[in-house]
Order: C-alpha cells, then structure tokens, then sequence
C-alpha cells in the first residue's frame, strides 16, 4: 500500500477585478493532480515558477484548503482520508507528515530559541509534555542535524542560512514523521552548503526510514534526491517516471526542453547537445490554454492530433512512465 | 579574440560599517581579453560583484577603494576623454564626471535581478533612449528610431508597443531583454552581467544566455559573466576567475579549469554539484563549514579553516597566484 | 477613470450623511443648553424660553434633523444661534483666512522639506545630513504656541519686522496678486504652522530617498553614466515620492488643530477660533456646518492623493 495516495487534487485561488463591478476569476493553481509516494522513497516534484508545485505541497499537507481532490495517507496500516480527517486523526496527519519550507529566514520565529522551535511540536502534538524529557529529545535531533548543545539557546538570526535549514529539519524531525514535504530545500544557500544539506537529508531518510516529497525547480538537486520525478506545467503533472527515465528518455515536449536548458558544468559539452528554445512565456493561469496547456510554445504540434481541442490524460507508455501527451 | 581590453591590479576594498571594517577585497587581480567571455565565479559574499562595481565606481557607502588599480586599454579613450599622456587609463583615478563617460558608453552593466533593475515609473522606452541621448549625442527623433532597433536586436517585437510599456506590463525574460539593450545602446567595449539569469526560469535563463552570446558577437564587445552557477560558467565562458572570499584562488581557461581543477576550493564545488549526467547518487562532496566572516577573516590563506590539505604554512602566509601551467593560475600552497 | 471618481463622490454623499448624523446626535448629547449658555448664568428663564422657541430647539429631535439637513440641502447651512446670521455667511468671512494659512503652512513646508530631505540622503552622514536630522528633531518637538509666541516677541515686537495681528482682508487673500503680497502679513503665522509639517516631511523624504537609492533600478542608471542629477531627480525622486505623497495627503486633514492654535495665538479671526467657540457656546448649527465642511475636504483630498500616485506611479494608473 502506497504511503501517500493524491488523486485529481485542485486548489483555486479567487481573485478579483474591476473597481465597480467585480469579475471573479480562479488563478488554477493544481488542477487536478495525482500521484502516489510508497514509503521511504522520494518523489521529486519540478517545475518552473508559477507551475503550482508549492501550492500542491501545502495543499497536501492541509495548509491550504484544497477545492477538491483525495489525499489519503497511510498510517501504520490505516487509511486516513487527510481531507475528512476528525481532531483526533488530524494530529496523527500531522505527526506524520512534516513540511520544511523555502526560506529558513522567515519560517523560524525569530523570537524564539531554537529549543522551542524544535520542542513546540513535541509539545503541541502532545509528544513530550515534560519539559525536561523535551530538551533530551531537541539536544538528540539537534545532534542528528549537525549541530550541538551550544545552539540550543541561541535565536535564529544568530545563524548562518545553512545552519538554519538544519533547524528547520530538526523541527520536522521532531515528531518523527513518515513523509516531510520538502519545499525548496537548498534555494537560499550556496553551492558548497547545498551539498551539506542534501547529504543531511538523504542520510537523514535513511536513518528514520521517511518518504520525501521533494519540490525544486532545480533539475539537478531533484535528480540527486528522487527516485521518481514528476514534472509540473500549469497546475497539472505532465510526465513521472523513474529519475532516470526523467533524464534517459524524457517524452513530453515539455520536460525535454528543460532537460535541454539545464546548464551542465562540462564545457566538452557545449554546442554538442541541441538546445530547445521555447517560444512564448508561461500562459496566464488564470485563463490556461484550452486542449493540452503546453500546445502555445509546443515544438511538436501535430497538425493530426487534438492538441488544441483535448486535454491529453495521463497514459502509461512504458511500464511505471505516464505522460500526458497526444503524441505518445 | 585580441589583447588585454581591461587589467585589475591588487585591488582592495573596505567597507567600513558600524560592526567593523569589511574586508571585502584582499588584493584581486585578473584582466580580461577584448572580445572574450570572461566569468567570474564564487558564492555569495566571495567578492565578485563588488569587484565589478569598482571597476564602474560604483562601490556603494560605506565602501572604499583602499589600493590597486583598474586599467582599461583602449587607445582611444584618453583621447575622447580629453586626458594627455598614453598607455592605459586607470579608471580608479578618473573624475566623476570623467567617469560618467566610461560608464554605459565604454562599460555598461547587467543587473542581477530584472524585477527590480527597471525603474518602476518609467517605460522601458524611455530608459533605453536616455541612454543614447546622453553618450550619442542624438536627437529623441534619432534617439526613438534607436531604441526601436535595439529592441528588435534582443527579438522584442513589436519594438513600438514594447517601448510604450512600463516594466510592470513586463515578464521576467522580457524586462531581461530590456535592460540587455539598454546595456548596448552605446555599443560598449564591455558589458558585465551580474547573475543575468539568476531569478529567471530555466528555460527562460536559456534564452537570455544564448541571446547574451548572440549579442557579444554580434557587436564584438567582451562579456564579464558573474555568477555562481558552474553550468552556466561551462557554457559561456572562455576564461574563468574562481573567488573566495575576497581574492581569485584561481584563474584558468574554462576547459582546463573544468578538466583540471587545481584548487581544493574550485575542486570543491565541481563536486559538490549534483550531476545528473554522471549518474552518480552517492553523498556529495560538501565542503565543511561556511564562508568566514569579513570584518575577521582567516590570517594566511582565507580557505584554510575549510580545506583539508591546509598546514602550517596555510595558516600564516597568504598564497599569491602562480602560473602553473600557460595561462593556468593558482593561490595555493599545495599545487 | 470617470468611474472611479464617480465612485467616490457617491461614497462621498453617504459619508457626509453618516457625518452629519453622528454630529448631530453627539451635539444634542453635549451638555449645556444653547439658550441658557446664551444668556449667562443668570439670565431669565422666560427669556431663555423664548430663545429656545425662536431656534427652534423646542420641537422634537427629529424634526430639527431634517431641517437642519433641509437648510444644508439649501446651501445656507442654518442660522447661527450666536451671530444671528445664516451659518454660510459666519463660515464665507473666515474660511479665506483659515484657509490660506493652511495652505501656505503645507506650501512652506513642501517648497523647503523635499529639497532638503533630498539632499540629506545624497549627502547622508556628512554634516549637512546630522544639521537636516537635528533641524528635524528639533522642528517637530518644538510646540508651535511656543514658536508662535516667540516669533512674537522676537521678530514682531522685538524687531519690529511685521506686525503681530495679519490685517489683510479676507476677500484680498486669494486674489492672483494678493495671494502672495499677503505673505508679509502671515508669515509668522505661515512658520508657526509650517515648522512642525516641515520637519515631518523632511525627515520622511530623507528616509524614503535613502530607501530608493539602494535600489537596482539606481545602480542601474548609474552604471548607464547618466550625471548624478538626472540620476537623483529623475530616478530616484518620484518613487521617493509616493509615501511623501501620502504623508502630505494625511497633513492635510491634520493641519485643522495646527490652525486653531496658530489663530489663537496670533490673534486671526479664523475658523480654527470659531469652531472652539462655536463648541463653547452651543452654537450647534456652526459646529455641524463645520463638522461636514471638514469630512467633505477629507474625501475631495484622499481623491486627490488617489489621483496624485496614479499620476507618480504607473503601477496604480487605473485603467
């Protein structure tokens, strides 16, 4: 049984136009998306900016109401239905499923030491209500992370960025969770920091035996850390498969021309792949294209195929490989 | 590619905040060929864009140039400039209004994030144009017919309606392409782009690239890329500067550099970048700790808290660069 | 754009009547009856009676709302309990006065703070910049009766330069030519009024322009070689702008208590003195009528501040 199952999830934003008479539009941010995560594995989630991959993070863990959609979770051998979940069942949700945010700088409460940020879930989600038994716990995941009793009374601005995402981890930790959604993990440090955290949490996963879901926009780092990837246009998934599926012989037209941009630290390499160059910016979400959403800045339109009249659904093309393509 | 168009010699920068004196630059020096990419590498805080802000002298306060010396090459330029003697000028030394005649006529600049680059209030028309009216002398008649061929050099078509347009009514790669324009509106000797693509998407990033190559030769300039992404050095760049705090640790052509790296910071980051086509899912190589801080950086070689071949002599004496191999360049005591 | 004026003239029309209704019931709430405060401590009460039959204050309450709002809906605002006089009349005699030193007070701080502040931030940590700040500092803790007397003392009566009391006749004020030869008169009353104002403004352009500077968009016009004024006075100041915009709409509307003290202390017959005594005497028709006069000013100027950013700042140009 899959740990996390996501089916036709969507989440709507309303905004609003004109000064007198008011138009109501939906920015469709995930737009019926679904996929499943098995335990201990990691789905690597890619897209580029306004493609909806946040969103669909924290519509998943609840942090937004999502419009529609199933989310069920597996909780040693029980299905909860995350949306319908009861008081009781929430807690367990959210024991379960953690989330580690973008921006260490504005996640951390800055008036607080780093001991009650890592022990106030502990505490909230009645873990170790002993004060005492709290710190034991913190000092061990702080350890985990990196770093040391030294820190466990200093606030976070007394931090490096690095050092920052290790508390953010340790708070996700804390709860000893089976799933942390991990939303742009790396995005605000360096390269030679970057790597200190992927190793961090890679070794982390396999130590506490977790499911990752691991939203990025950056190829790379998704590669390094997934076993499967699924890649997001427009609020919807337009292909998953194995990570190196991904990469060996990407389908949608969408994910090749990625593929093709991401710069590649060889320089034997340059001006010997063929670059895509896509045409056109990301369509407004407000108003997606109607058929398949890539068809306005697609390379290979065919003129026999429905592309700008149908949606494609997502098909198997090869075993464990959904694309959504009418030309596959 | 021909000779040196612009020398940075031992260059040292202060900046001398209320924490402390930070020691921004420590002594850097590389030149850059005429009509060459050159990148300059390095993490955030390394040095990099202050450099190429001294060299337009545009250091913000409280920074101050405390030593070295900028030197551009260009016979004509003492000449316009209406300075006597020969050789080439050193910018440090310029007036004001001296310099205000290199910069976006001789040097101009590519800011690092395109959302805020432009200013808000005005159409992006009208700050291509002043451009050409202050460096070319030309009428707004002369100036508009300009400005309408240079949107149409950076493919913004049609150049009428995008001029008309404020930055806001602008996507990320469009405001990009603007300022990439405005950049060549004098036709410089020279064009630094500072994180061109950083806040831009991928597919977006490579589209401003290849038309910032596209354009470097076109126009026959040099291209100072500043950036901190290896990828984008490997397909740009003919030669590279690696900076760590404040100095070039190492300086190579790109295909040595890439090959061969000598420096155990440059070695570093090649391996701490994941590498999809290598296939490898192991650990990283990370390198331990973080970037010192400025206002009390490491006596000696400044990598040395964070390298694992650092000894004695690391720890007391500052490397210099050394040519290991031609053109091949090297701040180690270890090499 | 016409739609959106539009729009705010008919919020306009029911903030004024929630206004009116709201002061109307606050007045009749004060304590003190007008008749009686009219006639002193120890008038007649047969006399009081009749006051208050002759003003109307006999009927019942909703009566004297609606023909209080009819005599509004009219233009002449009703009689004045203590002038005798339609409430229009009282108001047309004083309003030039009040209404020039305000506006002269905003003039004269908006003409020396923004170039002051500008050149503070350019020029910031130098002491030009610590002189702009203490002058700041000091401006706005000094309490303009003070500053009023003093000027007073020193510069009417000590030197002798103008006179104390401004004598210029209110129909002069706002003629083309009267507009500024009136300055000599008012121009204690103007720095006593403006001083305060001044400060804020400066210091508020100085913060704004130390902001925007250290923005890409200034980096990037400087690296174009553009010369350092057109850097300053084109880039940089009209995105400075539009808090000060702000800050001015809103100095505006809080100007009122500046002017009834200015007046007071220089002796003006203005509407800043007439509505403290029109409130001390139960004048409630002055009080109403002045009351309104001010919420319509608060809107016409939020439209202006409105239209003003649309003009500064193509972001919020409406479409």
């Amino acid at each position: 049984m899959a740990l996390l199952e996501v089916s036709d999830l969507r989440k709507y934003f309303v905004v609003e136009k004109g000064i007198v008479r008011k138009n109501r539009n939906y920015v469709k941010a995930v737009d019926g998306v679904s996929f499943t995560l098995d335990k201990n594995q990691t789905l690597g989630i890619v897209g580029e900016s306004g493609c909806g991959k946040t969103t669909l993070g924290k519509t998943v863990l609840r942090l937004l109401e999502p419009d529609s959609g199933v989310i069920t979770l597996n909780v040693n051998g029980r299905s909860i239905n995350v949306l319908d979940a009861d008081e009781e069942e929430m807690r367990l949700v959210r024991k379960k499923m953690q989330m580690v945010f973008q921006d260490p700088q504005s996640s951390l409460n800055p008036r607080m030491p780093v001991k009650s940020i890592i022990g106030e879930p502990l505490k909230i989600l009645k873990i170790a209500e002993d004060p005492e038994e709290r710190e034991g716990i913190v000092l061990n995941l702080l350890t985990d992370v990196g770093l040391g009793k030294e820190h466990m009374e200093r606030y976070p601005h007394e931090f490096s960025s690095g050092q920052r995402q290790r508390i953010g981890i340790a708070r996700a930790l804390a709860v000893g969770p089976d799933l942390i959604i991990l939303d742009e993990p790396t995005s605000s440090v360096d390269v030679s920091v970057q790597a200190q955290v992927l190793n961090l949490l890679k070794r982390l996963q396999e130590t506490w035996n977790m499911a990752y879901l691991f939203i990025s926009h950056d190829l790379g780092v998704v590669y390094h850390m997934s076993d499967r990837i699924a890649v997001m246009y427009l609020g919807k998934i337009v292909e998953v498969a194995d990570a190196d599926r991904i990469f060996d012989n990407p389908l949608h037209p969408y994910t090749r021309a990625l593929l093709s941009a991401l710069p590649f630290p060889d320089p034997e390499f340059r001006g010997k792949k063929k670059r895509i160059l896509l045409e056109g910016t990301v369509p407004d979400p407000i108003n997606p294209p109607p058929g398949c959403r890539f068809h306005t800045r697609c390379f290979e339109r065919k003129a026999n195929r429905p592309c700008k009249r149908e949606e494609p659904g997502m098909r198997e093309v090869e075993k464990k490989h959904l694309v959504a393509c009418h030309n596959y | 590619m021909g000779g040196k168009l612009l020398e940075i010699k031992d260059l040292v920068v202060h900046f001398f905040t209320e924490d402390g004196v930070v020691k921004a630059l420590d002594g850097v020096g590389f030149h850059v060929n005429s009509e060459e990419t050159f990148a300059l590498v390095g993490e955030t805080g390394c040095g990099k864009s202050v450099t190429m802000l001294s060299v337009l002298g545009l250091i913000p306060i409280p920074g101050k140039v405390i030593n070295g010396e900028v030197l551009f090459y260009d016979e004509d330029l003492r000449h316009e400039l209406g300075i006597g003697g020969s050789g080439p000028v050193d910018l440090l030394k310029l007036s004001p209004e001296l310099m205000n005649r290199v910069r976006g006529k001789r040097i101009s600049l590519i800011t690092q994030d395109p959302m805020t680059s432009l200013n808000p209030v005005y159409t992006s028309g009208n700050q291509i144009m002043e451009v050409l009216t202050t460096h070319r002398g030309v009428d707004r008649r002369g100036a508009e017919s300009e400005t309408f061929r240079l949107l149409e050099s950076v493919a913004l078509v049609p150049p009428k309606q995008i001029a008309e347009k404020y930055p806001h009514q602008l996507s990320g790669g469009e405001r990009q392409r603007v300022v990439a324009s405005i950049s060549l509106a004098a036709s410089p000797n020279l064009i630094i782009a500072d994180e061109p693509t950083t806040n831009l998407d991928v597919t977006v990033q490579a589209r401003i690239l290849e038309l910032l190559l596209e354009l470097k030769e076109r126009f026959r300039t040099s291209l100072i890329m500043i950036t901190h992404d290896l990828g984008i050095v490997a397909e740009t760049s003919d030669r590279v500067g690696v900076m760590y705090a404040g100095s070039v640790v190492e300086l190579s052509d790109v295909f040595a550099l890439f090959k061969e790296p000598l420096h155990p910071y440059t070695k570093g980051l090649l391996e701490a970048i994941p590498n999809p086509r290598k296939r490898r899912k192991g650990p990283l190589k990370s390198i331990p700790g973080s970037v010192p801080d400025l206002i009390d950086p490491p006596e000696g070689c400044r990598f040395h808290p964070r390298c694992e071949l650092a000894s004695e002599i690391c720890r007391e004496d500052k490397p210099e660069l050394r040519e290991i191999s031609t053109g091949h360049y090297v701040a180690c005591h270890h090499v | 754009m016409r739609e959106y004026i539009v729009k705010k003239l008919a919020i306009a029309v029911i903030v004024l009547i929630g206004v009116y209704t709201i002061t109307f019931v606050l007045t009749f709430m004060m304590p003190g009856d007008p008749a009686r405060v009219s006639m002193g401590q120890f008038g007649n009460p047969e006399t009081v009676k009749l006051i208050r039959q002759r003003w109307g204050l006999d009927r019942p309450r909703y009566v004297q709302y609606i023909k209080y709002a009819g005599s509004f809906l009219k233009g002449e605002m009703g009689m004045s309990f203590r002038y005798d006089r339609p409430v229009l009349d009282v108001i047309k005699y004083r309003f030039p006065r009040s209404a020039y030193l305000g506006l002269w007070g905003i003039l004269f701080s908006i003409v020396l703070s923004i170039p002051l502040g500008i050149v503070a931030a350019c020029k910031q940590n130098t002491p030009l910049d610590n002189a702009a700040v203490l002058f700041s500092q000091i401006g706005r803790s000094l309490p303009s009766f003070w500053l009023g007397m003093m000027l007073i003392a020193m510069v009417a009566v000590g030197l002798g330069w103008v006179k104390v009391v401004p004598e210029v006749e209110p129909g002069r004020l706002w003629s083309f030519s009267g507009f500024f030869t009136s300055l000599d008169d008012y121009i204690l009353p103007v720095i006593t009024l403006g001083t305060g104002l001044m400060a804020t403004t400066t210091r508020m352009t100085r913060s704004s322009m130390l902001e925007v500077i250290r923005e890409d968009y200034i980096t990037l016009a400087r690296a174009k070689g553009l010369p350092e004024r057109v850097v300053i006075l084109k880039h940089a100041l009209r995105n400075a702008l539009i808090p000060v915009v702000t800050l001015i709409g809103m100095q505006f509307l809080l100007i009122v208590g500046g002017v009834i003290i200015t007046e007071t202390v220089f002796g003006i017959n203005g509407i800043g003195r007439l509505y403290v005594t029109s409130i001390q005497m139960r004048d409630y028709p002055v009080v109403i009528a002045l009351t309104l006069i001010y919420a319509f000013g608060v809107v016409l100027i939020n439209l202006l501040v409105d239209l003003t950013y649309g003009w500064i700042d193509p972001r919020v140009r409406l479409r």
